[in-house]
Order: C-alpha cells, then structure tokens, then sequence
C-alpha cells in the first residue's frame, strides 16, 4: 500500500505561495472557514496524481467544468504539486508541474521512484498507473470523496440522485457517455432520412397520376379529333408532320412566296421544333402573300379617303351656313351700301337740328337777360320796351310766358329729335360692324374650303381644280372603287385562308400533331418515373438508408451494452460495499425506522441509465423518511462500504473525506465520529471540515493521535494561511 | 477493468458487426475522452449528417427528375 507522506502546493488553485503538509499521524484534519483552500489542498493530491482527468469534462464532476489549475496571482503563473508516498520498497515521489502559459489542463509529470530513478513525461505518464493501479475513477469511490459528490445527493429529485449515487460508485463516465448518446438522437436523423424517402415515393407516385391523367384527357382530345389509335405513335406523327411540310409548301406557291424553304422532320425529338416552326412559317407566309397585302394597302386608303372625305364635307357645310347668314342679314339689314346711305341721312338730320337748337339757344337766351334786366329795372322802366322805349305794361310777363312756354318747350323738342337720331346712327354702325363680321367668315370658310383641295388632290393621285372638279363626288367614286377591289380580293383570299384555318386544314393538322404529340411525351414521362426506382440514385438512396439504420443499431447496441455494464458494475460495487454499507448506514443515521439498507439498482427503460432505490432490511421503502442527513449518511455509507470492500487490494492507504458533515446534526455527528474511530482502524485518514463541532468531536474521540493544521485565512495575494496545531 | 474493456467484451458477446461496432465505440470513447458528453454527441451526430447531406443531395437529385 502507498501511504500519503508529505504534499508540497506552490500555485495551485487558491494556493499562491508554497506550503507544505506533512501526513505523518494516522489521522489528519484540514480545519476552518470556507474558502480557505482545504478542499484545494486535497485537490491537489488528485491533480498530481491524475492530472488533465481531473479537471474539465472528464473528470464527470460537473463543478470542474470551468475548473483553473493556476492560481491567479502566482508571480509567473506556474503551478508545482508534489506528493510524496511511502511504498513497499520505500519512497516515492510524484511531482506534476503546469507553466504560466497554461491555466487549465497540460503539464509535466515527474516520477521518483525508491532506487532513485527519475522519470519524465511520457515515461513517468505510463509508470504511474502501473505503479498505484488505480484510475481516477476508482480514487474517487475508494480514496477521496468529494463534497460536490455528497452535496449533489442532497436533493429530492430522484433523477438527480440516480446521478448523485453513480457518481459514488464511480459510474459518471457511463452516465455521461449515455448522455452524449442520447443528445446525438440519431433515431432522429433516420426518422427524418425515412421521411424524406417516403415523400419522394409519394412524390413519384402523385407524378404518374398527374401524367395517367394527362394521358387521359389528351387521348380524349384526340378522339374528338378523329384520330385513331394506331395513328398516336412516333411514326405516324412524323408521317403527319411530313404531310403538313408539303401542306406549307403548296400554299407557299399559290401565296407566290416560292422561296421559303420547308423541311420535315426526320426524327420524333424533331417534331416539337417542327410544330412550333410551322406555326411561325404560316404567320410569316400570310403576312408575305401579295394578295394579303394589296388587301391591307386597300383598306388603308379606304380608311383615308373616309376620313378626309367627311373632313370635307363638313367644311363645305360651315362655308354653306356662313354664306346664308350673311344673305339673311342682307335682306333684313340692307348691304353695306344701303346702310351707308342711311348713315348719311341720319347725320345730316342731325347737323340740321343741332343748327336749328343752336339759333333757339340765341333767342333764348335774349329773352332770358330782358327778363332779367325788366326784373332789375324800376316799376316805370319795366313797363317799356328796352330797345324803342314804347310803352308795354306786359311786356315783363309777356317775356316770361314765352320763355316757359314757347321756348323751352321747342328747345326740348328739338333736342329730343336729335338724341333718337343719335340712337339709330348708333344702331346703324353695329349692323355695319356685324355685316363686316360675317362677310369675313364667308370669306375664311371659303379658304379652307379651297385648303383641302390640295390634300383631296394627293390622296387621290390628281389634280383638283377648284370650280371645275368636285373633291367629294371624286372621292366618292374612289371610295367606291376600293369597295369593289376589297370584295374580290377578300373571296380570292379567303379560300386560301381556308386551307390554313378551315376544318381540315393545315391548323387542324398541326393541333392533332400536337396532341399526338402531348401523348407520347406524357407516356415517356410517366415511364421514366416508373423506372426511377431502378435507378443508381435510388440505389444509392437506399445503400445510405441501410447505413443509417446500421448505425442507428449499433448506436442501440452500444448504448444498451453500455446500460447493461453500468447496472451490473453498480450492482458489483453495492453488493461488495454490502454489508459495511448497511451497518455504517445504520449506526450512522440511527433512524428509528431503519435497521438496515439495502440499495437496488435497475435499469431505467427510457433513458438506459441506472435507477437506483432503497429498501430496509424488512423490504420496506424508506425514501419517503429519509432526511438531508440520512443522504448524507448513505453516501458516506458507500463511500465507506466500497473502501472497507476494496480492502488490501486497495493501492492506497488512505482515505480523504471533504465536509463529511454536511446537514448533519450533532448527535449523528457523534456517531460518524464513531465510524471514522473505526475506519482509523484499517486506514489513514485525511479529514477536510469547517465545522468546528465535528473538529471538537473527532479531537475528543478519536483514540488515534492526529495532525491538525488550522487554515486560518487566506488572501488574494498570499493564498491560505496555514498553521499546524 | 475500464469501462472500455468492459463493454467491448459487451459487445462481442452480441455477436453481430463485431468490428465495426468496436470501431464505433472506439471513436465515441475518443470523443468522450477528449470532450465529454457532448464529444460523443458531435461525433454521432457529425456521423448521420454526413449521410443525411449525401442522402439529401440524391434527394434534390430526383425530385429534379420527377
């Protein structure tokens, strides 16, 4: 057996400076506050001893996932373990040392043996499991129980535990290898592989009833056609195809379009191009054919002189209607002559009674200065003529009654004369003004008129004479010609049309062509896809479907194997720990209801990882009333049972426990401490706690003489501050 | 005895594709060894995409053809 002697930790974990513990009592306790580097300091013995399959994934402890092996403020980084042990033939030495560069996982390993070899590297990898016969599996069931490992059965989930005991027994590389089988899922993949090949063979069989269908329907067609089946295959359509070719050249002749070359197909994959070229050909050829285009030049020309011979019409109208207004206005008005003359005299009667206005104007106002003067003149004077001084005792009133009566009233007179002739020369200079209006719009009608006789004149390919020659009647005529051309050039056409788009003809022949040929494509479609089953890719297809569930199998296999072993390693181990367990667990927990334990494992169906459950002595399932502590009890049990089990075969003459206290009360304290006073018995034991009650215990019962070193503290800077008691 | 000796003689006693399921589980323990869990995971998982991408390609293939 290899007895753990001395352990040197420079840079490892929270251990910054080097310190050194000596193992040199059969019982040794790490004691103090969390966080102190206690559980490193054991760590430490593992890292040294197993290095990289300690820490990470590997290790199958989930809390070393993101584990660091360097601590943080070593001065270069470096990290140095080294354990020392004393063996059957002396001392040994193994020192694993990690360089700055590397925080987690690498190193070098050094191993010293008794006679002083010194080995290296990949020497001292090999000897080392050959020398202590142990994987760091078994260290973790045999040797060392970790506190992650006590505290994760701590839990009343029952899958969690299941993985809290595998654990204890060692299993977690099972239990991880089945996850990562699990994760793969690749009954997954294949369901999905199956699925995809199912949808192609449904794709495939939905594709030849789409083609059954349209096989169908064009044979339906062609029965309406009039063809008959023998008539719908390769042969007889090149054969129809060579018949329309002769069709197309015929009418070429008779269009007069002699040049156009026509060529029959001569192999069927010719015949889609030969239809589609057919059918351009016959455009092109209708379009050439003079005929055709003297038709369209006629209906060209038709359309023009119809349109120009309308314009002309209604222009010769407007000149029409402007000339009758202009005549009704002469005969209600009188022309320009005779409103000329009428201006004069409605003038000169004007002239004469502004003449005549003007001489009343002279007397009126002589009659007004006498009034004036008689009013102003004295009594005597006004009785008397002013100019020959008679006597006129009236005269005053006289003066005054002609001016009221006589004058005024001729002056009023006379000036109304004069505003009604004013008027009617008013009136007369606006007939004037409209007579001059519409005899210009005679005049412009007239012009335009006589504008589209150029226009007549080129549409007809003459000259028009204006006076002579008479546009409308001429375009009529023309217009008529046309009609007549356009008749017989339509009936020479149309029986031509007859051989292209009447019944029979080339059209009809191209359109069963088609169907003919609709069918045989449809039928080839529909066999190709009936013999992609026979094809390489299918094959193909179907070799990696095989492979797939060749795979899928022995994934199965291996994880049924896998299962199997894991459940009967687990059932090796229980059964070995047997006893111990029962008995360790039973003075441990000292549960009122529990003599003994007993633990089974089976396997679970869904997932292939092992199942584990308890019973008493007397079959009964204690689950229900197992407490915090009484877990705790169990994986100490076990931990115990497996070491107590291992026995001298066991390569270690140690046992680390870290926090074996955890949710115990005092009393099952008390009585743990009983079980370690007998396991000293068989084995050292190296004891990590913070709990200063178990300290007080194990110091006051355990009869063998003990180490303490107290970690008092720890800072950043210095690591833990350790102190041997 | 390692988990792997132990399950290769698992499987041998299963009589069938014997060396092709040890070369399998040769390949998943490498894949834990260097990467856990997951490992074996991308390692399965990296095994059927490679047929599911071949598979795929003929797939696309004839679905063309149809």
């Amino acid at each position: 057996m290899f007895h753990l002697t001395r352990l040197t930790i420079n840079g490892f974990r929270g251990f910054t400076d080097e310190r050194v513990f000596t193992f040199d009592e059969p019982v040794v306790l790490l004691v103090g506050e969390n966080h102190r580097g206690k559980s490193s300091a054991l760590n430490a013995v593992e890292w040294c001893l197993f290095g990289d399959d300690c820490v990470g994934k590997k290790s199958g402890i989930r809390e070393r996932l993101d584990w660091e092996v360097a601590n943080r403020q070593a001065a270069d980084g470096a990290v140095a373990v080294e354990a020392q042990f004393s063996g059957p033939d002396g001392s040994y030495s193994v020192r694993r040392e990690l360089d700055g560069s590397k925080r987690r996982s690498g190193g070098t390993l050094m191993v010293v043996l008794p006679d002083g070899t010194r080995l290296q590297g990949e020497a001292a990898a090999g000897r080392l499991p050959a020398l202590f016969r142990t994987s760091f599996r078994d260290f973790m069931t045999t040797v060392y129980q970790h506190q992650e490992t006590v505290r994760a059965i701590l839990t009343n989930e029952a899958r969690e535990r299941n993985d809290a005991i595998d654990r204890l027994l060692g299993l977690s590389e099972y239990r991880e290898l089945l996850r990562g089988i699990r994760l793969a899922d690749v009954e997954k993949g294949q369901r999905s592989m199956e699925g995809a090949f199912e949808g192609l063979r449904i794709r495939a069989e939905q594709s030849i009833r789409t083609f059954e269908n349209l096989i169908r329907e064009e044979k339906a067609k062609a029965m309406a056609q009039g063809l008959r089946p023998e008539e719908i295959t390769e042969q007889a359509a090149l054969s129809m195809a060579g018949e329309i070719a002769e069709a197309i050249r015929s009418l070429a002749r008779d269009l007069e379009v002699p040049e156009l070359q026509v060529a029959s197909p001569q192999r069927y994959e010719e015949i889609e191009t030969f239809r589609q070229w057919a059918k351009d050909q016959l455009d092109s050829l209708w379009a050439q054919a003079p005929d055709v285009v003297r038709q369209e030049a006629l209906a060209k020309k038709q359309q023009e002189l119809g349109k120009l011979s309308g314009q002309y019409e209604a222009t010769r109208e407007r000149e029409a209607q402007a000339r009758q207004e202009l005549e009704t206005f002469i005969r209600q008005n009188g022309d320009a002559t005779a409103l000329a003359q009428r201006l004069r005299e409605r003038k000169g009667k004007v002239d004469e009674l502004d003449t005549r206005i003007r001489e009343m104007d002279k007397r009126a106002g002589l009659v007004r200065e006498a009034v004036e003067y008689l009013k102003t003149a004295a009594p005597d004077a006004a009785s008397r003529c002013p100019l020959c001084g008679s006597q006129a005792p009236q005269l005053l009133a006289h003066l005054e009654s002609e001016w009221e009566q006589t004058l005024s009233q001729e002056i009023e007179e006379l000036a109304r004369q004069r505003e009604t002739h004013a008027f009617q020369i008013d009136g007369i200079q606006s007939l004037r003004t409209q007579l001059e209006k519409l005899e210009k719009g005679v005049r412009d009608a007239a012009s335009e008129v006589a504008g589209w006789l150029g226009q007549v004149g080129r549409a007809l390919g003459r000259e028009i004479v204006g006076r002579v020659d008479d546009p409308a009647a001429l375009m009529r005529a023309r217009l008529a010609e046309i009609d007549a051309d356009l008749e017989r050039i339509g009936k020479a056409i149309e029986q031509k049309r007859q051989r292209i788009s009447g019944s029979g003809g080339i059209y009809d022949q191209l359109a069963k062509l088609r169907t003919i040929d609709e069918i045989i494509r449809y039928e080839q479609k529909r066999r190709f896809v009936e013999r992609i089953w026979e094809s390489p890719e299918v094959a193909q297809l179907n070799e990696l479907r095989g492979e797939a569930a060749q795979l899928v199998e022995d994934v199965q296999v291996i994880r049924s194997s896998l299962a199997t072993v894991s459940r009967e390693e687990a059932q090796d181990k229980i059964q070995a720990a047997g006893a111990s367990l029962s008995e360790y667990f039973r003075r441990m927990a000292d549960h009122p209801a529990i003599s003994g334990l007993m633990i089974e494992v089976t396997e679970d169906v869904r997932s292939g990882l092992n199942s584990y459950s308890f019973k008493t002595t007397d079959g009964a399932d204690p689950t229900p009333i197992l407490s915090q502590g009484d877990f705790n009890c169990l994986a100490l049990s076990i931990f115990l049972g497996l070491a107590r089990a291992a026995g001298e075969a066991q390569p270690f003459g140690f046992l680390m426990l870290d926090d074996p206290a955890q949710s115990l009360g005092s009393a099952t304290k008390r009585r743990l401490v009983g079980v370690l006073e007998d396991v000293a018995s068989w084995r050292k034991v190296i004891i990590a706690t913070p709990d200063d009650e178990l300290r007080k215990l194990l110091m006051a019962n355990v009869t063998k003489s003990k180490a303490v070193y107290d970690f008092v503290d720890w800072t950043e800077q210095g690591g833990p501050k350790v102190v041997r008691v | 005895m390692g988990y792997e000796q132990r399950l290769e003689e698992q499987v041998r006693a299963s009589g069938r594709r014997t060396e092709e399921r040890l070369a399998l589980w040769e390949t998943i323990v490498s894949s834990f060894q260097s990467s856990g869990a997951e490992g074996v995971q991308d390692e399965l998982a990296k095994r059927m995409s490679h047929l599911r991408r071949r598979f795929d390609a003929l797939v696309v293939k004839l679905e063309d053809m149809l």
